[in-house]
């Protein structure tokens, strides 16, 4: 993301709607991803920051230890310089004040003591040499002519003693020029020269007393601290910054090599940070004292910092072994914290399904994870219950409306029986009056069937005739009957009273008009596993809208506020779907002047017990239980 | 499903990369704890005049990490002598050879057959047909240092150089690089109308040159062209009565000794330090990498007079400390 100068606002709510769709998008990856993720970053976020500071720790403390033991090496050093250099000024002054002190130079040699003490000393010296202050030799050791034509004066050595009779003085290191090198050898040396005071016939003259001191002595010293460690190195110097030792003292003078030795020789004792040649760097400084010598020790920085590439590398595999690790760990973790979320959601996963057993719900885990299953359970046992409540309470409903639109048929019929046997009595027809009245007990005895809404096809047929043995009263037959019952219907189940509303209104609105000539089929057969029942008139008939608006719903309630036609038709229709189901009621078919074709189609149901009570409760479940 | 296959993905990355890691780590540590060896061939290795050589490849190594070994040798007769020394140094499980011809004839095939046995850097010999088959070369101009003697000679020269008598002491002509310094010499010398009386060639060491130096009359300049030839001159002319000019080239101390007791008049000095250090460096530099990139360094050289002889920027390269 660029960042935006001009407006830094918008910069920050982009950033806030990127770290909302990342916390979006991982929202959707799931608890575990989520979870897993949140914890490797946040754990390799602490382990770097814990790296890095444990680095820097690390680097300090090196760097203390590696100056600490760098100060005590080079104190170790210095001590060894200085006992060194005291010897080399031992020596001379052994020569000065013990010999040359207090000898007549005319009259007295000085070759037996000056070789003397060279002997003594030859380990660490190249020569002696006392000169006058004009640069002639008075005596040499162990080489005692000098080059012709030198002309000492001219040395750096000689005039510095010169120049400065108070002190003395210690050169750089140089090749030893003034002795006849008979041998074909030359030595590096470093020159101690000192003013003297020589006696000639009790006159004092002045002179230099030479002692050249072997170089090779002072480079051993310093090999042998150089030889340690591969990081840092050593080298001595002069005041003045001249180089006395470094380990790469050719390279230097042929200037392959560089070294800072101008700027550390005005440095204090002690601990120097700089940066020479693009690397920074720790410099100490020891000043070997009387000398002004500086002892430096130097410690480049990256001999602190994971220097070399193999430890480069190694912490590159201790970091991806770590990441690994927590990886592995954080995986550990994050499925024992979120496994029983899953378990408990895989539990209830198909909750908006449909039913489901709160005994399946997942109980366990932590005990938060717990109190969720088991509140998720008690959640689904009252879920659960309410749910039966609810259908119980459709259930009742339904009954309540079955038995309603039941009841809705006996104030028809028996007002037009009751008329009928009236009309009877008052024509004093005793006889047709007691057959009604059979009739109508009959069929009032079906009618009630101990309260059963279910019964056989049989009784229904045994209703529908009484029906029409009052009706053919009524109508003083002017309507003939038919029945064409197949036998093996008449066990089968039959949601009852439902052919009489058929009958009534077949005798109502079909035959009533036709005078004698009316004729009524009653029809009943098995279809596959259906029972077809059907009543056919030869009456007036009715077109096609008519037929279509009998069985709708807005015309029944029309029907029903008007108490007209067709009420018991639809009655009958509803009650056949609800209890059998949408594909079962009735059809009607009708031609005007033709007549009309009333058929109920039902499932066939043997009449059983069991099959009985699963109808009536409404447990139906389209699987026919058959009389075994 | 993308969940489950990014975990095992990323380990798998993760345990890819640990091995990765720790397969370099043992190779690296296999490839250093091995230390490279190089081998140095170099004819008379005792001999005082490869000293400063020395030292400088002493350096490199140290500066390198390489194992330096100079193999002893003495004056070897034939350039197959050196082979045989050259295949011992192979079959020692030597790295790099640093080759100081003892021939030029015959040099290029040699060469040819040791191509891509071992590496090759050849010292102190610039001819361009025998450079094919090196990694690298690291000389001193031969012909520059020639002309540097010739200048001297007329510098120093006693009297109108035209007049001079002057005697000649070269190394063999076998080795292209002393055909080069005499070349560089004599067409010098002409152009600054001196001319050579004589010209003595010596094989192997200068010690029979004595005798031959013994059969012609004392010249006024003595010219030797190595540092062999220039200790032999050293010693010929202090033991003459005749004062003659010395002029030459020479690393060695005893060339240096003659120059400072006053014997020769004038050195030309090649940086052999240089040669030592940049030959090792060139190779190791060569061996670490793998790296294909022939040098061709050109060491420079210094003449050096009485005066300047124990100047601080000579000290150095003319006396290195030995270790």
């Amino acid at each position: 993301m660029e960042y935006d100068r001009e407006n830094p606002e918008k910069v920050n709510s982009g950033l806030s709607k990127w770290i909302g769709q990342a916390m979006e998008k991982a929202g959707r990856l799931g608890i575990q991803f989520t979870v897993l993720v949140s914890f490797t970053v946040v754990s390799v976020f602490i382990m770097v920051l814990l790296g890095f500071s444990l680095y820097q720790r690390f680097t300090l403390r090196t760097r203390a230890m590696m100056t600490e033991s760098m100060e005590q090496l080079m104190s170790q050093t210095e001590a060894n310089f200085e006992d060194y250099l005291t010897a080399m000024r031992r020596v001379s002054d052994a020569m000065y004040y013990d010999t040359i002190k207090d000898k007549d130079m005319t009259l007295d040699s000085l070759d037996s003591e000056m070789s003397l003490l060279y002997e003594a000393n030859k380990d660490n010296l190249i020569s002696f040499a006392l000169f006058k202050r004009d640069g002639s030799l008075v005596c040499a050791a162990p080489v005692s002519t000098m080059k012709e034509g030198m002309d000492v004066r001219q040395q750096p050595w000689f005039s510095l003693a010169m120049d400065r009779p108070e002190n003395l003085h210690f050169s750089t290191p140089h090749v030893q020029n003034i002795f006849n090198a008979s041998t074909f050898r030359y030595y590096w040396v470093i020159s101690l020269s000192r003013i003297v005071e020589l006696t000639y016939s009790g006159v004092p003259v002045r002179g230099v007393l030479l002692v050249d001191m072997n170089y090779n002595t002072i480079e051993e010293m310093m090999d042998r601290v150089n030889g340690s460690n591969s990081y840092q190195y050593f080298y001595l110097c002069d005041s003045n910054g001249e180089l006395i030792y470094h380990p790469r003292m050719i390279q230097i003078g042929v200037g392959k090599y560089k070294e800072n030795n101008l700027t550390a020789s005005d440095y204090e004792d002690g601990v120097h940070e700089e940066i020479f040649e693009g690397e920074r760097r720790v410099v100490v400084v020891k000043t070997i004292s009387y000398t002004g010598w500086k002892l430096v020790g130097v410690i480049p920085m990256s001999g602190f910092r994971l220097g070399t590439v193999s430890t480069q590398f190694f912490t590159f595999l201790v970091l991806l072994v770590t990441i690994l690790a927590l990886l592995l760990i954080n995986r550990l973790v994050t499925n024992r914290i979120t496994s029983p979320i899953l378990r408990l959601n895989r539990s209830i996963q198909n909750m908006d399904g449909g039913r489901v057993d709160p005994d399946k719900v997942y109980i366990g885990g932590p005990a938060e994870v717990e109190n969720l299953g088991r509140s998720m359970q008690g959640s689904l046992r009252q879920v659960n219950e309410l749910m039966d409540d609810v259908v119980r309470e459709q259930e009742e409903r339904r009954r309540t409306e079955l038995d309603a639109l039941q009841s809705q048929i006996n104030p028809h019929f028996l007002y037009n029986t009751l008329d009928s046997i009236v009309w009877m009595i008052e024509g004093e027809r005793n006889a047709d009056a007691v057959f009604m009245v059979t009739q109508l007990a009959s069929l009032f005895r079906v009618s009630l069937s101990k309260g059963r809404t279910v019964i056989s096809i049989k009784d229904e047929l045994v209703h529908a005739r009484n029906y029409m043995n009052i009706q053919k009263v009524r109508y003083k037959d002017a309507f003939e009957v038919r029945w064409d019952i197949q036998d093996e219907i008449l066990n089968y189940c039959t949601v009852k009273l439902i052919l009489q509303p058929i009958l009534e209104n077949a005798i109502y609105y079909g035959v009533d008009a036709l005078g004698d000539e009316g004729e009524i089929v009653v029809s009943g057969r098995k279809e596959g596993d259906d029972i077809l029942m059907s009543v056919r008139d030869n009456g007036l008939g009715m077109p096609q809208e008519k037929v279509d608006q009998i069985l709708s719903d807005e015309e029944h309630e029309e029907r029903e506020r008007r108490h007209g036609s067709g009420v018991g038709l639809i009655n009958v229709h509803k009650r056949i779907m609800l209890r059998f189901g949408p594909q079962y009621g009735l059809r009607i078919e009708s031609e005007p002047d033709e007549g009309t074709e009333v058929t109920i189609r039902i499932p066939a149901v043997p009449y059983t017990e069991e099959n009985r009570k699963a109808l009536e409760h409404g447990k139906w479940t389209g699987e026919v239980q058959d009389e075994k | 499903m993308k969940n489950k296959s990014f975990f095992p993905a990323l380990v798998l990355v993760l345990v890819a990369a640990i091995l990765a890691v720790t397969g370099f780590m043992i190779w690296e540590s296999g490839n250093t704890a091995k230390l490279r060896q190089i081998h140095v061939i170099i004819e008379n290795s005792n001999d005082n005049r490869w000293v400063q050589f020395i030292e400088g490849m002493k350096q490199a190594a140290e500066d390198q990490e390489v194992i330096l070994t100079v193999v002893p040798t003495g004056h070897m007769e034939t350039l197959s002598e050196e082979e045989a020394i050259i295949e011992r140094a192979i079959a020692n499980g030597s790295d790099g050879v640093i080759i100081q011809l003892c021939s030029s004839i015959d040099a290029p095939s040699m060469l040819e057959k040791l191509n891509g046995r071992t590496n090759i850097e050849l010292v102190d010999e610039n001819a361009y047909e025998v450079m094919s088959n090196v990694v690298g070369v690291v000389s001193p101009d031969h012909r520059a240092i020639g002309e540097a003697i010739a200048g001297e000679a007329a510098l120093y020269a006693p009297k109108p150089l035209e007049n001079c008598t002057i005697g000649v002491i070269r190394g063999s002509s076998a080795l292209s690089s002393m055909e080069q310094r005499m070349d560089g010499f004599t067409q010098k010398l002409e152009s600054l109308g001196g001319k050579t009386a004589w010209v003595l060639e010596y094989m192997g060491d200068a010690k029979g040159i004595r005798e031959q130096l013994a059969e012609h009359e004392a010249p006024d300049i003595l010219v030797a062209l190595d540092n062999a030839g220039m200790e032999a001159a050293g010693e010929y002319a202090s033991s003459q009565e005749k004062k003659m000019t010395v002029i030459g080239s020479g690393t060695s101390t005893k060339s240096i000794y003659y120059l400072d007791s006053g014997v020769v008049q004038s050195l030309v000095v090649p940086e052999d330090y240089m040669m030592g250090y940049q030959s090792v460096s060139d190779l190791a530099d060569y061996i670490h990498r793998n790296r294909f990139l022939p040098q061709v360094r050109t060491i420079a050289h210094r003449t050096i007079h009485k005066d300047t002889l124990f100047a601080e920027e000579n000290q150095e390269i003319l006396f290195p400390v030995q270790r």
